[in-house]
């Protein structure tokens, strides 16, 4: 029996995690393995073993992610043959970790706090830089295990030190940074929450993750002699449309630095004001053009207002954080303002929403901590009743959004399937498969077209178009 | 937990109402979803798209995974089947699966539909539609291409090249 009445708020709040959770599921295990950026990572794993496939990527040119083909792999083997199940499964598991975690990281001790715990989940899920961690499967969203190590990372930042939380706070950074570069943030994260005053680290640890880090751009770019990607690598959004590489060579071939400003300021407004997405000013042109959708005004206003709250609430705190006076909220909302800058930095060759995720989780808890603070009395920041009914049915309906790009994603995989033939026709090379390679793709295929489970398109008539169906 | 946080100021906020705000719609919100995959998973479909029975029907919605399923399924490519109203506009319709894909104008589904054996079909009757509907098929057909017109309602294209 829990006596405790804060431990009894953290496990109701563990409870309503783990529901979101397992609803997303629902929605995860209609989706069949997709052929674009899965099909061919399973043929690139498949008769490798782990440590090949490891070392294959650590000479990868442009891109330096020798451990993320590693969990595809090990996926791959535990599956038995069971792709779809596994993976699927996997990324649902993911979902299921990613949010407890979250739970766990706002410390849910009173009943203010569980009162803004929906809402502040509904923003963690809800946001359009968590699309693509939940959307792709990749098969393996690295996105997605990225999201994991931030939120390990605030939960060992907020532990009790020991031995033990220096080591896994090592472990958990050198993973996610040779997984994919944004893993790098996670130094950021464990040296910004030291500097408010979580102490779940010891500072020698923190003098080892600044190692890890510069040995990481030691081995990158001296040792192995990689580049960072150029302007010839992929098409990017900029201004009101997308160029195309020889377009970006074109325009800012001679110069790139305003290219790789624009797409680190647009990465932070992305996340700050749901504006530009991918690089492009969707919502600007469209209201220019006189057509605006209604989701974008759901994305774009609800963004603004959350925004301004959590600005209004760091300009009523600034003179406490400069009296080095932290609670738990203000830590928070100062992560978030590490995070975003240095994030976006990350966008700085192509914006890239989901790029954003980890600025977007952040962005999520420090909104929360605002909210909490609120409803907790604390007059930090007003909250006029209509502005927090807005905020809360507008991220609610993102919420909802989500599930409905889930769903129709569904339906796109299985199409990509259908059009097999005419998917490899358009590869840049010949993709000649063995006999096994073959029996890969048909059990995929037979997944997908044949097999794949019978998943109604919801038919919601004019609700539908309050959800951002570019996700 | 924040030093500042206190049960007592909860409770006289809960009264002013600002926590209905916050914590109800997202809850409203989750509840509404869980409410809507369990009644989806007993079989209530109140809330979905009409979904495509025959291989027509899926080629009228420009399913092609659907309709690769039911023809596995063993329907046959080939034969007339029924197209409900809606699918392609208010009326009923029979019409070979290729026929419907012309109609609906989803050029892909129709060399996809000839590539799986979608191939004995009344050829004067397609190309017509084709030719009113969507002309960039016409090749795959064995036509000549032609100018590309704007396409025409479908019920005055099955007029003009006659119904089965």
């Amino acid at each position: 029996m829990i006596t405790d009445p804060g431990r009894r708020y953290q496990r109701v709040a563990y409870g309503y995690a783990a529901a979101v959770a397992l609803l997303m599921a629902a929605f995860l295990l209609a989706i069949p393995v997709q052929l674009s950026d899965s099909f061919t990572e399973f043929i690139s794993v498949h008769g490798r073993s782990l440590s090949q496939v490891i070392a294959a990527e650590f000479y990868n040119g442009t891109y330096f992610r020798p451990f993320r083909r590693a969990l595809i792999k090990s996926v791959y083997e535990l599956s038995g043959g069971h792709y779809y199940a596994a993976f699927r499964g996997f990324q649902a598991l993911q979902v299921l970790v990613l949010l407890l975690l979250f739970a766990r990281m706002l410390r849910v001790r009173s009943s203010a706090a569980l009162a803004a715990l929906p809402l502040g989940i509904a923003i963690v899920v809800g946001i359009h830089t968590f699309a693509g961690a939940v959307v792709e499967g990749l098969p393996v969203n690295h996105f997605l295990t990225i999201l994991i190590c931030c939120v390990a990372a605030m939960n060992i930042a907020q532990a009790q030190r020991t031995h033990l939380t220096d080591v896994a706070a090592v472990a958990v950074l050198v993973y996610a940074m040779l997984t994919i570069e944004s893993g790098l943030l996670i130094w950021v994260i464990f040296i910004a929450a030291y500097a408010v005053g979580y102490r779940g680290i010891s500072r020698s640890a923190l003098i080892v993750l600044t190692v890890c880090v510069a040995t990481y751009f030691l081995g990158r770019f001296v040792l192995i002699g990689g580049a960072a990607p150029g302007l010839n690598e992929r098409s990017a959004g900029f201004g009101f449309s997308v160029l195309n590489p020889d377009d970006l060579v074109r325009r800012f071939g001679g110069n790139p630095i305003p290219f790789y400003a624009y797409n680190v300021l647009s990465a932070m407004s992305c996340v700050l004001f749901a504006e530009p997405r991918g690089g492009v000013w969707m919502f600007v042109r469209e209201l220019l053009r006189g057509r605006p959708e209604p989701w974008q005004f759901v994305n774009v206003l609800t963004s603004v207002a959350t925004t301004v709250l959590i600005a209004r609430y760091a300009a009523a705190r600034s003179a406490n954080w400069r009296a080095r006076g932290f609670d738990e909220p203000d830590r928070f909302v100062i992560i978030f303002l590490a995070v975003l800058p240095l994030n976006a930095l990350f966008a700085g060759g192509y914006e890239k929403d989901v790029i954003m995720s980890p600025a977007g989780l952040f962005y999520a808890a420090a909104a929360y901590f605002v909210l909490r603070e609120r409803l907790s009395g604390v007059k930090a920041v007003s909250l006029a009743p209509a502005i927090a009914l807005l905020l809360a049915v507008g991220w609610s309906v993102r919420f909802v959004g989500i599930h409905d790009s889930l769903r129709a994603r569904a339906l796109s995989v299985r199409e990509e399937w259908a059009y097999y033939d005419d998917w490899v026709r358009e590869q840049p090379r010949p993709m000649p498969l063995t006999p096994e390679e073959q029996a890969i793709k048909q059990h995929l295929y037979d997944d997908a077209v044949l097999r794949a489970p019978r998943v109604p398109q919801p038919s919601l008539g004019v609700t539908e178009r309050l959800f951002d169906f570019s996700q | 937990m924040s030093p500042r946080e206190t049960e007592g100021t909860f409770t006289s906020f809960a009264l002013s109402g600002l926590v209905g705000r916050i914590f109800v719609p997202p809850l409203v919100a989750f509840l509404l979803l869980s409410l809507y995959v369990v009644a989806e998973a007993i079989g209530y479909r109140g809330l979905a798209r009409s979904e495509a029975e025959t291989i027509a029907e899926a080629a009228a919605l420009g399913h092609a995974a659907r309709a690769l399923q039911l023809i596995e399924e063993g329907q046959n490519p080939n034969q007339p089947q029924h197209v409900r109203a809606n699918f392609l506009d208010a009326g009923n319709y029979e019409l070979r699966p290729l026929e419907a894909a012309i109609v609906a104008r989803h050029a892909e589904l129709v060399r996809l539909l000839l590539r799986v054996g979608a191939a004995s079909f009344d050829k004067t009757r397609a190309s017509c539609l084709a030719r009113l509907r969507l002309p960039e098929v016409l090749s795959d057909l064995g036509d000549r291409d032609s100018d590309s017109p704007e396409p025409i309602e479908i019920a005055a294209a099955f007029r003009m090249c006659g119904a089965d």
